[in-house]
């Protein structure tokens, strides 16, 4: 028994080491099913220096076209945060899922579909719960992923990803 | 004998770590339906279901973690197993359905509840011994390939990245953004530092004297705790610590066979 769990742990380890050298990614992940094995190289060797935020437009019944609002994807400095950071999930989950929606949209020929990309329907309920709990009764929203650099003095840099009008 | 103790405080200590950090986890991730995010279980079919079944799968995990803590503390070693080999299963089950929002900590925790697992399958002190080993290599080698990465990137190197990192508002603190921008030199110091605390522990691993590689450690997990605070990655702090024992335990059996 020995020698089988340590030839598993020895061949997890030799997968590991290949899996750090970016050319050996693509091919290692077709056998990584459960996607275990790590990348240790964070933030390097290009660091993420710039922020996705989200902004959408909704149709509000009776009220037309609102202008564009932000949905918060991010939460101010705190102490607490040591010990309690719920938040860097939610974060986390956000900037990952719009790398992935943006990394559709340029790999699909056809634009329209992307509505069908459950990355995009995501995003439409993330935004439709929050509205919900806020209480608006929305038919139709629209929503756009830009890229900014900085807090204070907040720069957008560019429309990464713009989606058409969403039926509700 | 005094290897044995050695061994089994190093044990003792790598399975609290990880308890720990399952523990904080689990209840951070059972608060993220509060911000109407769906990342759990991305098929349409199941979405009206989603939050209840996340709550459930956290509360469990809570559960089988504060359960394996109890039953491993009051040395009913059996029932520690069962319980501890439900916490990876459910723990691998949240994991393999998050389609996003994974990091670093989150896999190396992964990892580290699976080989304590596959090593209950061996003899009580060599189940120790291998659980060790393993984990203390898995992160000397994150630490050199991150070292590597950042020696090896220009923007490291150059050492003007830090303002632009703590000037996002994923990772970052305005303040000290602004103060960094402000002290170029403080700036590179700390970015260089960065480098250098990542490589002080696979270099420190090679000198025969233990006390180089204590402070190498005490180094870096002060690092963690201060990524925790400004850039908010707290499991970080609570993940990486469980491999130290191991690193020290190689960092022995490397110079006692070097020494042989």
């Amino acid at each position: 028994m020995l020698i089988v769990v340590i030839t598993i742990l020895a061949i997890f380890y030799v997968a590991s080491i290949l899996y750090q050298f970016k050319g050996l990614q693509k091919r290692i992940n077709k056998f990584d099913k459960l996607h275990l094995l790590p990348n240790y190289s964070f933030f390097a060797p290009n660091p993420l220096v710039n922020d996705f935020r989200l902004v959408y437009k909704i149709n509000e019944e009776n009220l037309g076209n609102s202008s564009w609002e932000e949905l918060n994807m991010y939460k101010k400095f705190s102490f607490k945060r040591i010990f309690w950071n719920p938040f860097k999930y939610y974060n986390k989950g956000m900037i990952d899922i719009c790398q992935y929606l943006t990394r559709e949209f340029h790999a699909v020929k056809d634009k329209d579909k992307m509505k069908l990309s459950l990355n995009h329907i995501n995003i439409v309920l993330t935004i439709f719960r929050y509205l919900q709990k806020k209480g608006k009764k929305i038919s139709g929203l629209k929503f756009a992923i830009v890229s900014s650099e900085g807090c204070e003095d907040l720069k957008i840099k560019k429309v990464i990803y713009d989606s058409n009008y969403q039926i509700i | 004998m005094e290897n044995l103790n050695w061994l089994s405080l190093g044990y003792t200590f790598s399975l609290s770590i990880v308890l720990l950090s399952t523990l904080i986890s689990s209840l951070e991730l059972s608060f993220v339906p509060t911000h109407y995010f769906n990342f759990i279980y991305p098929k349409i079919d199941k979405v009206h279901n989603n939050k209840r079944k996340w709550i459930l799968i956290h509360v469990i995990q809570i559960a089988c973690t504060l359960l394996s803590a109890i039953l491993f503390f009051t040395g009913k070693i059996i029932a520690f197993k069962v319980l501890f080999l439900s916490l990876t299963l459910i723990t691998l089950f949240s994991y393999i359905n998050r389609t996003s929002s994974k990091d670093g900590a989150d896999q190396l925790r992964m990892i580290t509840l699976l080989t304590f697992s596959l090593c209950f399958l061996l003899d009580n002190s060599i189940g120790k011994l291998v659980t060790l080993v393993f984990l203390g290599l898995q992160v000397l080698l994150g630490y050199t390939t991150s070292g590597i990465a950042k020696l090896t990137s220009p923007y490291w190197r150059k050492g003007n990245v830090l303002h632009l990192i703590f000037g996002t508002y994923s990772y970052g603190v305005p303040k000290i953004s602004n103060t960094l921008k402000k002290r170029p030199k403080l700036e590179r110091l700390l970015s260089h530092s960065a480098i250098f605390i990542m490589l002080a522990v696979p270099i420190s691993f090679f000198i025969p004297n233990p006390i180089v590689l204590y402070i190498a450690l005490f180094s870096i997990f002060s690092f963690h705790f201060a990524t925790a605070i400004i850039m908010g990655l707290n499991d970080f702090l609570f993940t990486f610590p469980l491999a130290y024992p191991g690193i020290i335990l190689l960092h022995e059996i490397f110079h006692n066979y070097i020494n042989l």
